[in-house]
């Protein structure tokens, strides 16, 4: 388990400011390979804004600006020389609601093996089969592959989006509230996903929910305000806080 | 005097009469017009769709050399003003820096409003010259050979001036209800794919335009009601002439440039105007049933889109 220790991405002194509004302040932490972390924190502490900071989806927010770095596999990727859409090949993204493309089931986990130039039909349709199953929802779907994604559940879509952030095989998997708009039994499938991923992934997740984070963390930090208030394993995070606030948070109230 | 708890009745009452007038003007409108063309319909038939002698001295009459000569000009007025509508459509929602954006969608919104008799004067100070003089000689030297290319007499009015200001005069409709239907797709659906690595083209293509495309549709709807009614420029640029229409450059009739042109003779002879009016009676078919399936169209887009994409359609 050496691998374990190894960092994956890392920030430094990052700030954002959108217009006149500081909205993330001098945040720094690190994020180790092959781990979860969650950041929780009320709504509008700028959790899902430092997500998106970590594959510049922020980069066509017109009035956003960013100082500070942030590294993956020790690159910073705001240096001017960086690929945005090679950055994002390799960083999964999942969102809040369902967002599959209107397009059929297949078509959407295809749809990123397809912008990224890949033709031979035979590699995607075995890929896409496999980041159906991997994401537990090929048995489901696979008499319907050709259905409109629109036609499934909402748990399901959410599951077909993760197949699609999988399917470019990226090294980093961002999640923005993945179950905040699913009933708990489609949630927990989910969240047991994610378990499972860790080893294939550095997982991030953005979360308000306190006892799904504390089931799937490795590590966790509180966000307030737009500052990271405290950021530590999730032993320690969720049993002895060092922070008042923090404490507040987690025994839940804010 | 009246009790206070009468008035607001009253109002009601007032309104509603203004209401009615309107609707039962509509109504009449639609009686008198089935009331004249009767004469035409019992004696003529269906024959009247296809046959194509329009001779009212012998009271031969037939509508087909108008209504070839009408969806002629539609569509392809309907086919120059979609590309550059889609275009517009995209650059205003997605590449326009804000500043501008304001500006040019009230420059086109503006052209929606112009009179159509100015689009028609424009038309005949600049585009039939240049059809006559750089366009029809050119044409004539290279594609004589070609069929729906021939020029038969180069004088620049004719199918393709008619339907080139007939195309400006929709594309502000199809363009800015392309630009509408492209800011209602969900921003997490364009997300979910820029996080993939989507460029914006890609988003643009992939997921904006298949999600906006029902409002789309509703658009170039609402541009074919409006070019298969359009008048005024018609009648200055098509040539008046009721042959049907044998190339791009030759002249032709449609529905309304006749009735424009021949109606307050036709109605000398009753045959002649009943067919006259059936002939109205056709394109306020076709035009209702177009703009009903049109809006149609929209309002469902409206509101199929937001539950689907709010509540993951589950």
């Amino acid at each position: 388990m050496a691998e374990q220790n190894e960092i994956k991405a890392e920030v430094k002194n990052l700030n954002f400011y959108y217009g006149n509004y500081h909205l993330l302040k001098d945040i720094n932490l690190y994020f180790k390979k092959n781990s979860v972390c969650t950041l929780l924190g009320p709504s509008g502490c700028g959790k899902s804004t430092f997500l998106r900071t970590l594959n510049r989806m922020n980069d066509y927010t017109e009035g956003a600006k960013l100082t500070g770095e942030v590294l993956i596999d020790g690159k910073n990727i705001y240096k001017k020389s960086v690929d945005v859409v090679e950055l994002r090949r390799n960083i999964g993204m999942v969102f809040q609601n369902p967002n599959p493309f209107p397009k059929s089931v297949f078509d959407n986990v295809a749809f990123g093996l397809k912008i990224h130039g890949i033709k031979n039909r035979e590699f995607i349709t075995e890929r896409v089969e496999k980041c159906l199953k991997y994401a537990g929802l090929y048995d489901e779907v696979k008499d319907n592959l050709h259905k409109p994604a629109f036609s499934l559940s909402g748990g399901q879509q959410q599951r077909l989006c993760i197949a699609r952030a999988i399917a470019t095989n990226p090294s980093i998997l961002l999640m923005d509230e993945p179950t905040a708009y699913l009933d708990p039994a489609s949630a927990s499938i989910i969240l047991d996903l994610i378990t499972t991923f860790k080893k294939y992934y550095t997982i991030i997740i953005v979360s308000h929910n306190i006892q799904q984070a504390g089931r799937i963390s490795d590590y966790s930090g509180f966000f307030l305000d737009g500052e990271l208030i405290e950021f530590d394993e999730a032993g320690n995070f969720f049993t002895r806080p060092k922070d008042k606030r923090t404490e507040n948070f987690i025994t839940s109230r804010y | 005097m009246f009790n206070l708890k009468y008035k607001d009745d009253l109002y009601k009452l007032i309104l509603s009469v203004f209401v009615l007038s309107v609707i039962s003007v509509f109504l009449i409108a639609v009686i008198v017009i089935l009331f004249y063309s009767y004469p035409a319909i019992i004696r003529y038939g269906f024959s009247f769709l296809w046959v194509k002698a329009w001779n009212p001295p012998k009271e031969v009459f037939g509508a087909l050399t108008f209504l070839i000569g009408t969806f002629t000009v539609t569509f392809l007025a309907l086919l120059f003003a979609i590309p550059f509508s889609f275009g517009i459509g995209i650059f205003l929602q997605e590449y326009c820096p804000l500043f501008l954006r304001g500006i040019f969608t009230v420059i086109i919104e503006m052209m929606a409003g112009i009179p159509s008799v100015v689009f028609g004067v424009w038309g005949v100070l600049t585009i039939v010259p240049w059809l006559r003089q750089s366009v029809e000689p050119f044409f004539d030297r290279y594609f004589s050979g070609i069929p729906f290319l021939r020029v038969e007499e180069n004088i620049g009015y004719g199918i393709l001036a008619a339907s080139i200001v007939v195309a400006f005069m929709i594309l502000p409709i199809i363009s800015s209800i392309t630009k509408d239907s492209l800011a209602s797709v969900p921003k997490i659906a364009k997300d979910g794919a820029l996080a993939m690595g989507a460029t914006r083209l890609d988003v643009i293509k992939d997921v904006s335009m298949p999600y906006a495309l029902n409002g789309i549709y509703g658009g170039i709807i609402l541009g074919f009601g409006r070019a298969v009614g359009e008048t005024i420029a018609v009648v200055l640029l098509i040539g008046n002439q009721a042959v049907i229409p044998k190339s791009l450059f030759s002249v032709g009739y449609t529905i309304s440039s006749l009735l424009a042109n021949t109606f307050t003779f036709a109605v000398i002879s009753p045959i002649y105007a009943s067919a006259e009016v059936e002939l109205a009676l056709i394109l306020l078919a076709v035009s209702l049933i177009i703009n009903i399936v049109g809006r149609n169209i929209l309002n469902k887009v409206i509101g199929g889109r937001f539950n689907r994409s709010r509540f993951g359609g589950g």
